[in-house]
């Protein structure tokens, strides 16, 4: 733990998010599953939401643009629709897209990237992609319970401003920091994340809310703190990826799995009680 | 010193995905398409600041993510909107076939009073249409929006889309049809109209009577 928290070095990256999720073990156990996936039977529906976003996935990136040759974006649509053909209840939800584009570029590879994806959607996130999307709403309302009890001015705020976190984090939770934060600072974000479940999330979110909590509170409408949310997910303080990661295992203080899972159970139930 | 307006009008763009909401906003504020762009992730939003008959009107747009499961996510910010471009994408009948759903859902979570006018985009892409602009326009008659094709790419019609939409607020609340003090009416005074009525207001605490800014 102690060695992935200090950054898995890029070129041992892949192989050791293929270790740490289990994604290398369902690799060696299914053999040729993934280009059966690719084989099966088609869904017009899922190609078609498939491919609206294809040219809308890191258009920045020369490897994924339409023109480039070898384009990635082939590699990203085989890994997404096989991917849907796997785990039918989600399907394909926007913002898996960023997260795979993430695999590609990191581990080289169509297969090692959709297992790779299969831990993370399938196991290690509770069901934040599928059409109720009801683990991605549980976790945010999670958020906003951890901000109330560590950070209760920022939770004050909420309360006096209406405002629901999914306006502000969604992108947060479901791209997990993709384009929201640098490159270096997401990839050391997800060894943990690989290494230690989805509770690292929270320290992030909780982090960037307690580090800037000053200016968040000089907001005074839902526009204000929407921009202020942006605002803090920029800056040399998530520039330098050393001390923000040994500040999101610092600031937002003890976080054990068994608070957040007693939280997911209440918040769920909430959620459910609500309709 | 912070801007003076008359009104604040909260605005929706809702639809399907990539039928260019978003394109849309940002030719509307920015005056340029947006080439390379990744799609929305939730709910983004922007604002513009406009004459409209005489009035100045800040606009407050909220930007919806258009792939159906996020409409259970989006669906909390429609509260209290006072108008919407409903877009639709002329190349993709799908997009279209869905515009039914899309209005229900304004309709009853933003205010049943919500105005709104139907946007076919892309209008650019003509050889590629897969709606006329005829039956969009009998859809709109038959659901009372007001219609327009647009073309975030070439910026055709697009700024007339949000404005045409805020004249007809204006036009309702001089009416009396809207009424701007009522809650989750989407509508605010602003500074402007606020210091106006301070001169005028013998009349207190606030009503009927009082001439409408």
């Amino acid at each position: 733990k102690r060695y992935v928290r200090k950054g898995v070095p890029l070129e041992h990256r892949a192989r050791v998010w293929m270790v740490l999720s289990g994604a290398q073990a369902q690799m060696d156990q299914n053999p040729g599953y993934y280009h059966q996936l690719l084989q099966g039977e088609r869904n017009p529906r899922l190609e078609d939401a498939i491919r609206t976003d294809l040219n809308r996935t890191f258009p920045d990136n020369v490897k994924f643009r339409k023109t480039t040759d070898p384009c990635l974006q082939r590699t990203l649509y085989n890994v997404l629709l096989a991917y849907g053909h796997h785990n039918q209840g989600v399907g394909y939800c926007q913002g898996m897209n960023f997260i795979a584009g993430y695999l590609i570029l990191i581990t080289n590879n169509e297969e090692e990237s959709f297992w790779l994806l299969d831990a993370l959607v399938g196991r290690i996130l509770p069901d934040y992609y599928s059409p109720a999307m009801l683990g991605l709403k549980t976790d945010q309302e999670v958020l906003g319970e951890l901000v109330r009890a560590k950070l209760p001015a920022v939770g004050a705020l909420m309360e006096r401003l209406g405002v629901l976190w999914t306006l502000l984090v969604s992108r947060w939770f479901i791209c997990l920091f993709v384009d929201i934060l640098p490159v270096e600072t997401v990839l050391r974000i997800w060894d943990c994340l690989f290494n230690e479940g989805s509770k690292i999330i929270f320290r992030v979110a909780l982090t960037l809310i307690k580090q800037h909590q000053e200016l968040i509170l000089e907001a005074t409408s839902v526009p204000d703190i929407c921009d202020k949310f942006k605002q803090i997910t920029k800056g040399s303080f998530v520039m330098e990826c050393h001390t923000f990661m040994q500040k999101i295992f610092s600031e937002p203080g003890s976080l054990s799995m068994a608070t957040v899972a007693k939280l997911r159970e209440s918040c769920r139930a909430r959620l459910l009680a609500q309709g | 010193m912070a801007e003076t307006y008359d009104f604040l009008f909260k605005f929706l763009v809702i639809g399907s995905a990539g039928t260019g909401k978003s394109c849309l906003l940002h030719q509307f504020i920015e005056n340029k398409f947006k080439q390379d762009s990744n799609h929305t992730i939730g709910v983004e939003f922007g604002s513009r600041v406009v004459n409209v008959g005489g009035k100045t009107v800040k606009l407050q747009i909220w930007d919806t993510a258009g792939q159906e499961r996020f409409r259970s996510v989006t669906r909390s910010y429609y509260r209290g909107a006072a108008g919407a471009l409903l877009v639709y994408d002329i190349t993709s009948r799908e997009t279209y076939n869905s515009l039914a759903a899309w209005l229900t859902d304004a309709r009853t979570l933003a205010s049943p009073n919500i105005v709104v006018i139907l946007c076919g985009n892309k209008k650019d892409l003509d050889p590629e249409r897969e709606v006329t602009f005829l039956e969009a326009s009998r859809f709109a008659q038959e659901n009372e929006l007001m219609f327009l094709e647009t073309s975030a790419l070439t910026g055709e019609n697009v700024e007339e889309a949000f404005l045409k939409c805020a004249r007809t607020i204006l036009n309702k609340i001089d009416s009396g049809e809207l009424d701007p003090e009522r809650m989750g009416s989407g509508i605010q005074y602003g500074d402007a109209s606020l210091r106006q009525l301070r001169q005028e207001s013998t009349c207190s605490p606030r009503p009927a009577s009082c001439p409408r800014p």
